[in-house]
Formats: C-alpha cells, sequence, structure tokens
C-alpha cells in the first residue's frame, strides 16, 4: 500500500506534469515545423515570381537602385532636357537623408535654361521619370528675354540603403 | 431409581458438548471471514500495485513516444526547414531587396507632386495684365515676383490666384511703381495643398501584397 502511494506520490504526478509539458513542447515544434515550411514555400514562390517576372525587376532596379547611382540620375536628367528642349547649366549632387527604413535620397541641384513651356515640359517629364523624383522645390526666374526663363531645381531621387547600412547607422547613432 | 437420577447429567453434559459445538462452530466462521476479509485486502493490494505498475508502464510509454515525436519534429524542422533556409539564403535576401524596392516605390510615388499640372492652374488663372519674374516653390509655399500694367492689375493678380482649388492663402507682400518700366512691380506669398496633386502608387502596393511571404508565415 505504501509502495503504490509512494509511486503515486513520488513518479506518477510528477511524470504526469513532464508529459504535459512534452506535449505543449510537441505541439510547439508542430507549429514551428508548419511555420518554417511556409516559410519556405513562400521564399520560393516568391522566387518563382521574381524570376517569371525578369524585366520587371531590372525595372524596379533602375528605379529603386542600391547605390545611389548620380550618374544615371544624370543619364535621365539629360534625357528628359533633350526631349524638353531646354539645356542643363549645372548639376550638383548630394547625399540626403534616409526618408524612411531602407531607403536612401539622393539630392541633386540643377539649374536649367530655356522656354517657360519647355520648363514645364521638363517638370511633366520628371514626374513620369523611371526613377522616381520627388521635386524639393524650384525657382523659376524670367531672363527678361522673351519667354526664356533660368530655374533652378533641387531634386531628391531615392535609393535602397543597403540593411547593413542601416544597422550601422543606428550602431553609429 | 438409579436411572432416573442419572438423566439430567446426561442431558447436562449432552448441553455442554452442544455449546463446545457451538462455540468451535463459530470460531470456525470466525476464522474463515477473517481468513476471506485478508484475502481479499491481499487481492486489493495486488490489484492496486499491478494497476500503479501498469500505469507507470503506460507512461513511460507516452513519455517514450512524445519524446520520440519530438526528436522527429526537431529532424523535419532541421531537413524541411533550417536547412532550405541556409540554403535559400540569398533568394530570400533578394526577396527582402525586392519587397524594400517596392515599398520605397510605393512612398516615392505615393509622395510625388503633379507640378506640371499645378503649374498649368497657375499659369491659367494668371491675370492678363500681369507678368511672371520669379515663380519659387518651397514645400506648400510659392513666391511670386511679378509685374501688372498698374496698381488694380496687380490686385487682380492677386485675387485670380485664390481661384485655384488647391490655394489656401494669397498674400500681396509688396506692390511698388517701377518708374524705369513705367509698371508695378509685386510680390505674392501663397499658400496651397500639395496634397490634391498628389499621384497614387495603388498597383504598386498590389504588386507588394501578391509578393509578401508575410501573408503566409504570419
Amino acid at each position: 500500500m505504501f509502495v503504490t502511494f509512494f509511486i503515486v506520490i513520488l513518479y506518477i504526478v510528477p511524470k504526469t506534469t513532464d508529459l504535459k509539458n512534452l506535449s505543449q513542447r510537441a505541439a510547439a515544434k508542430q507549429s514551428e515545423l508548419e511555420v518554417g515550411r511556409q516559410q519556405v514555400a513562400a521564399i520560393r514562390t516568391a522566387t518563382q515570381l521574381i524570376k517569371a517576372a525578369r524585366a520587371d525587376m531590372d525595372t524596379l532596379g533602375v528605379a529603386i537602385p542600391d547605390k545611389e547611382k548620380a550618374e544615371e540620375a544624370l543619364q535621365q536628367l539629360s534625357a528628359n532636357a533633350s526631349s524638353s528642349e531646354i539645356t542643363i547649366k549645372s548639376v550638383t549632387a548630394g547625399t540626403g537623408q534616409a526618408e524612411t527604413g531602407q531607403s536612401g535620397a539622393l539630392t541633386i541641384t540643377v539649374s536649367v535654361s530655356g522656354d517657360f513651356s519647355n520648363t514645364i515640359a521638363f517638370i511633366g517629364n520628371l514626374e513620369k521619370n523611371l526613377r522616381p523624383v520627388k521635386v524639393v522645390d524650384y525657382s523659376i526666374v524670367a531672363s527678361g528675354v522673351g519667354a526664356l526663363t533660368d530655374t533652378t531645381f533641387n531634386l531628391s531621387f531615392p535609393y535602397l540603403v543597403s540593411s547593413d547600412e542601416v544597422a550601422g547607422g543606428q550602431n553609429g547613432q | 431409581m438409579f436411572s432416573d437420577n442419572n438423566q439430567p447429567i446426561a442431558q447436562h453434559a449432552q448441553t455442554e458438548r452442544d455449546a463446545k459445538q457451538v462455540e468451535q462452530t463459530e470460531e470456525n466462521i470466525e476464522k474463515t471471514t477473517t481468513h476471506k476479509t485478508e484475502e481479499a485486502v491481499s487481492y486489493f493490494l495486488v490489484g492496486l500495485f499491478g494497476a500503479t505498475i501498469i500505469s507507470v508502464l503506460i507512461l513511460l510509454g507516452i513519455q517514450k513516444g512524445k519524446e520520440m515525436k519530438i526528436a522527429t519534429y526537431d529532424q523535419q524542422i532541421k531537413t524541411e526547414v533550417t536547412d532550405q533556409l541556409i540554403a535559400l539564403a540569398p533568394e530570400k535576401k533578394q526577396m527582402e531587396t525586392v519587397l524594400s524596392q517596392l515599398d520605397a516605390l510605393t512612398i516615392a510615388l505615393t509622395s510625388r507632386v503633379k507640378y506640371s499640372s499645378m503649374m498649368t492652374d497657375f499659369e491659367n488663372n494668371t491675370f492678363k495684365k500681369s507678368l511672371w519674374t520669379n515663380f519659387s516653390l518651397s514645400q506648400n509655399t510659392i513666391s511670386i515676383n511679378g509685374t501688372a500694367d498698374d496698381y488694380e492689375s496687380a490686385a487682380k493678380a492677386a485675387a485670380s490666384y485664390r481661384n485655384i482649388k488647391a490655394v489656401r492663402d494669397v498674400k500681396l507682400t509688396s506692390a511698388t511703381s517701377n518708374e524705369e518700366s513705367k509698371k508695378v512691380d509685386f510680390v505674392l506669398s501663397i499658400t496651397f495643398d500639395s496634397s490634391l496633386y498628389k499621384t497614387t502608387a495603388t498597383k504598386t502596393a498590389e504588386t507588394s501584397a501578391v509578393i509578401s511571404p508575410e501573408s503566409t508565415t504570419q
């Protein structure tokens, strides 16, 4: 009787608690496995989508490059100026502060000269630029010769800041 | 006479014998009952012990089963998840980059203002007898330096910009007569709501939602 009592108290009761914990661990592991499988499947699906849309991804890479790529921005501005029939007088590039999360900003100050209507066309083309341009501010000054104007734009081009740089920047702060 | 005197003695002896027999029978019954009770208790204890042992064995079996299940899950997690995630690390990074690009693109497109439309509105609402000499824009403020034929035209030029939906306020900062040009130079300070010229980026947001793994993993 005593032996039975001791077995129940010292073995069966603690063992029941252990089994409860084991059941919970097993359920947690099963859940972890399911979540992990879904994560792997999601990565595979996303990878397939990315591979299938290679051309779009390349375009996306131009729209939001992983570096400042000031030279690409200048090429785009130059092409825009040509099609708008205005002249770029000067360009100054700098680095802006990251807007949100992993997004950085390349700031470009560009001075152009041309007819007022062409300057407006230049602004319109900026809005359709493959790499989205944020017009921070601008100033149009009449040159006094017909409709000729001198305009200075402060523009902001987004780019992707790598997670290492973001982490480094946060550590630095 | 002799036989008559012996009869009560014989009866007494018989009674004593009967009493002893009854006593013995009672003892036997008691012994038997006690024996049976002890036997039942013994059976109960043996049964209880046996049941306890069986319970212990069942618990051990269940524990073993659970431990094996956990070990199997651990192995599956390693082969089907951990190893796969290590192997898919470059793809995962690429996916995260694409998602970040889409997020950045969405933000950039959402915050983009169609200044060409705004300029067209200002151009269309400029009073005919006035001209701009300087048009400066910064955030939600526009500063216009202009010339008009006279003060009335300068005032009309200021008033005409109020017809633009996005314009919140027009202040005539200064108006000065220019002796050289015989015209009136004026300066306007205009506040406007640039959000009315903002473009939306619904398509990009939709693409991001399709490609995002969070919808399945979270």
